[in-house]
């Protein structure tokens, strides 16, 4: 056995810091969103104002903060239902080894490769109304073009993009899921004369439901936070028509400058995904239990 | 035999799904060396290239120096994670006491936190210790996201190897630092390095905090782009050149370390 002041000295210098890293921003975002603090202003001149800025936030006075909070619901469920159906389709090709299986592997998680703000500036200039490939394609397929960045199809470009960009995800971890599937009873359910389709949805969905809900889970976490895709295609707009929650803390804190009420709706987006990687760890234990 | 069906339907979907994964990229890659005239026709695909796109990006905006900044950057906070993260997952591997559990999930918490609430307040430390535009501030906010990475990836690799080695290191009189230097450490070689390499990427392809944490002094490359905006418009061509460039090295280390990463991963 070790003793106890040896732990110490292994945990001390190498915890430690670790735990500080994570709860000291944590900790003064609280605080910062319990303050007045604007920019521009010394941090010493701050003033303490208690619940002052989320009474102003959920009263609806804030009138972006409600509708950000429904752009984010809406964005993160349409993304994450088909990043999950895309993700799941190209994992089942993927598992059904096909000829160029590993080009194909290649070719299919590039986006991943890609970093957010260019994302969102490449997928702008192939939506743009004059010049854009999309425009090219509609104009000759329909004969006429979209406005895909204008008010009423911006939001549907902004989850095309963050499909686009965290799908690649969610095909691997459901071909991982897939792979880990025994080969036996799906043989001995198509012996028994099961169609493919039945077995599939019988046996192999049931098996892989953890690690599709583990994903859709963690595309969810992803969709909810998405801000560099967004900043760069829409910038929230056109007016505050793709302002999901992570836009709306970066226009109040640092194109408003109220950076304390920002860090009020900052805490309510670290609460929210904090609730939904504790619902993933939940699951993912029940999972391996189970 | 029977012979296997041929199967077009499944590669053609295969394919359009790799059509839609790699389009924007090829696509990107095209623009970077059109003119700007030849901007109106997207669909070209055939034409004389001109490298007048990168020229511009290297010698107007100094695309160089945002490809060294972000490599700066990139290294120090890989450095850092590295040494820290893999002698507290050794800690967390080999010693058990009490809340341990609780130690491990708010180091791992910090992960998922959205990184655009968690630049509110190293603005705050920015400001206050007036480290805004330095690299220490970009390193040290990327330690959020790579720091547990580092801990979860190598508390996994520790876990699978065995203890007697070290164990028998230990009774021949090595010390426990000793042990861990010279027996357990060469033993998750690979691993180091996946894990290092994935956390390059991390931080190459960071974007919030590099936005709001630098200005003029310190610019990464993933933040460069927005600055290649003129009253007429977003520059194009230049912006291309960029994203290129930004994604290139990317691309290349992911080839380059397929095999550690898969073995690492596995």
């Amino acid at each position: 056995m070790v003793g106890k002041s040896k732990i110490w000295f292994w945990i001390a210098p190498t915890a430690l810091p670790l735990m500080l890293l994570s709860s000291v921003p944590v900790a003064l975002l609280g605080y910062i969103s319990l303050t007045s603090f604007e920019i521009g202003y010394d941090w010493a001149d701050h003033d303490f104002v208690g619940l002052a800025n989320y009474r102003r936030l959920f009263s609806g006075r804030e009138v972006e903060f409600w509708p950000s909070i429904r752009l984010s619901l809406i964005v993160t469920l349409v993304s994450v239902v088909l990043k999950t159906g895309l993700g799941l389709g190209v994992a089942v090709l993927l598992n059904k080894k096909l000829r160029f299986e590993y080009i194909a592997t290649t070719l299919i998680i590039m986006p991943m490769a890609v970093n957010p703000a260019i994302a969102g500036l490449m997928w702008k200039l192939m939506l743009s109304f004059d010049f854009g490939i999309v425009n090219a394609a509609a104009q000759a397929l329909l004969g006429y073009k979209i406005v895909w960045l204008g008010q009423s199809w911006a939001l549907t470009s902004v989850v095309v993009v963050l499909v686009w960009m965290h799908f690649p995800l969610s095909a691997l971890m459901l071909l991982g899921g897939l792979r880990n599937i025994a080969p036996e009873p799906l043989e001995a359910a198509r012996l028994d004369g099961c169609s493919n389709r039945q077995v599939f949805w019988l046996i192999v969905v049931p098996q892989l439901w953890p690690v599709l809900i583990g994903s859709s889970l963690f595309q969810a976490i992803l969709a909810f936070q998405a801000f560099g895709p967004i900043y760069t295609l829409t910038d929230g707009g056109p007016g505050s028509s793709t302002t999901i929650l992570p836009l709306f803390v970066y226009k109040t804190a640092f194109t408003i400058g109220s950076v304390g009420l920002a860090g009020a709706a900052a805490i309510v987006l670290v609460a929210i995904t904090t609730a939904l990687s504790v619902a993933m760890m939940v699951i993912g234990r029940r999972g391996h239990q189970g | 035999m029977k012979k296997a069906p041929p199967r077009i339907r499944e590669h053609a979907l295969l394919a359009l799904a790799c059509l839609f994964s790699a389009f924007p990229i090829v696509f990107m890659l095209l623009t970077s060396f059109k003119t700007r005239a030849m901007l109106y026709e997207p669909a070209r695909v055939l034409f004389e290239p001109t490298f007048d796109n990168y020229r511009a990006a290297i010698v107007q905006y100094g695309l160089h120096k945002f490809v060294v900044d972000s490599l700066i950057v990139s290294v120090a906070n890989v450095a850092v994670c590295l040494v820290l993260g893999t002698v507290a997952a050794y800690a967390l591997h080999k010693f058990t006491f009490r809340r341990k559990e609780l130690v491990v999930f708010t180091i791992l918490s910090s992960r998922i936190f959205p990184s655009i609430a968690l630049v509110i307040p190293f603005y705050i430390i920015g400001i206050a210790f007036q480290l805004l535009d330095t690299y220490t501030i970009l390193v040290l906010a990327f330690m959020v996201f790579n720091l547990p990475f580092v801990v979860i990836m190598m508390r996994s690799y520790f876990a699978a190897i065995g203890p007697e080695f070290e164990e028998a290191a230990m009774l021949d009189g090595c010390s426990r630092v000793g042990a861990l230097l010279r027996v357990v450490l060469p033993q998750v070689k690979t691993g180091i390095f996946a894990t290092g390499t994935m956390c390059f990427l991390a931080a190459w392809n960071e974007f919030t905090y590099a936005l709001f944490l630098s200005a003029s002094n310190v610019n990464m490359i993933s933040t460069a782009v927005v600055f290649f905006k003129t009253e007429r418009g977003i520059l194009w061509g230049e912006v291309s050149a960029l994203g290129v460039v930004a994604i290139l090295p990317v691309i290349v280390l992911c080839f380059a370390t397929q095999k550690f990463l898969v073995k690492g991963m596995s």
